[in-house]
């Protein structure tokens, strides 16, 4: 046993060895980040950097990672989402809820800041009744009251500002007809019941997401779309790039 | 791809513009088979359609509908069948939206609008 405990550190070593001097420590796990007071009508520098081209640069990757809604999203589209509804999709991203959304006959009306998730939506969905676009969450391009119900999953975590998540709120009541339902899903900062087991540091944090060089989603265009603040990991051939996350407290969202 | 219900939904969200209706022009277009007809789902949607606008789309992708969806037409199931159709199983693929307020144009580009502001105008 101890023969093969050494040939295995041996083994290491000798990896460590080939990979060569240790790159820069890039960040692997979430940390805090300050958040700068703006002016509230536009979208913030945080958000535009750690959002928006961060998605755009994932996108590929992000896709072939997320495919499942989540049960309780199922459940919200078994009793919601029925033949005969407009159901809205905020912040839809790779169009991941649509199976479920549709199953039942609703008509899918799905929106994404990303235009690359958006994309991959329309491609991966073009046979079911889900039309997805490009459109800010803070700026729904649909009439008031077309929609029986709406989808806004894994969007609030992504707003800067209690103002921007009153509006986003706002917006996605606005669209609702009278007596809609909208499903509302975002990060929670006590994350001690779930996987990681868990509390975030900080209720801001910018989230590591490690885009690989490499893999069945790699999509080399990728490297055009980087954000500036993005690092390249040599060892692990990966691009690190931060997402912005506001988690929230219990009882915050009331 | 982008029905012509769903652009009957949209608008055009500036802030310095009342309505936001917007009209299309439509430079490609597929018309898919005739999907599953819901009668009582259309007529739930019928309060819900800005017509005009409807009617101004329509006739961009070739189709002419009455000036004014009155009860009778309502009731008409043929008429129905025809609305289903045309509200559901025709695709934009390429074209624009303009807002009639303001001039703005919205893409749309391999199905998809890009409903998209620029930052002064939201």
């Amino acid at each position: 046993a101890q023969a093969r405990r050494a040939a295995k550190r041996d083994k290491r070593r000798e990896k460590k060895r080939r990979a060569g001097p240790a790159a820069p420590q890039v960040k692997a796990t979430p940390t805090p980040v300050a958040i700068v007071e703006t002016d509230g009508v536009q979208t913030p520098a945080i958000e535009r950097e750690h959002v928006w081209r961060v998605y755009e640069a994932v996108a590929p990757q992000w896709h072939g990672t997320r495919y499942k809604a989540w049960p309780r999203v199922a459940a919200f589209c078994q009793e919601h989402c029925l033949g005969g509804a407009v159901v809205a999709d905020v912040g839809c991203g790779n169009g991941k809820m649509a199976p479920a959304a549709t199953a039942r006959g609703a008509r899918v009306l799905a929106c994404d800041v990303s235009a690359r998730l958006v994309a991959i939506a329309a491609r991966e969905h073009a046979s079911k009744h889900y039309d997805a676009l490009v459109a800010d969450a803070l700026r729904l391009p649909w009439r008031s009251g077309v929609a029986d119900a709406a989808l806004h999953i894994a969007v609030l975590h992504h707003l800067s500002t209690p103002e921007r998540r009153s509006r986003a709120i706002a917006e996605t009541t606005r669209v609702l007809k009278v007596g809609g339902v909208a499903l509302f899903y975002a990060w929670a900062r006590d994350q001690r019941r779930g996987r990681s087991g868990h509390a975030f540091d900080a209720p801001d944090v910018l989230v590591p997401f490690h885009l690989r060089e490499h893999g069945p989603h790699w999509d080399p265009s990728a490297c055009d779309a980087a954000p500036a603040h993005a690092v390249r990991d040599a060892a692990k051939r990966a691009t690190v790039v931060q997402r912005y996350c506001h988690v929230y407290d219990e009882g915050e969202l009331a | 791809m982008v029905r012509l219900h769903t652009i009957n939904t949209l608008r055009c969200n500036r802030k310095d513009v009342d309505e936001g209706r917007l009209s299309l022009e439509a430079t490609k277009v597929d018309v898919r088979e005739e999907s599953a007809f819901d009668r009582e789902f259309l007529v739930h949607l019928l309060p819900t359609l800005e017509w005009p606008s409807l009617r101004d789309a329509a006739r961009a992708v070739g189709v002419t509908l009455p000036d004014a969806l009155d009860d009778a037409l309502k009731t008409d199931e043929a008429f129905l069948r025809a609305l289903h159709h045309i509200l559901f199983d025709v695709h934009v693929v390429e074209g624009s939206l303009r807002c009639v307020e303001s001039g703005q144009v919205f893409p749309i580009s391999d199905g998809r609008p890009n409903m998209m502001l620029p930052e002064e105008v939201v």
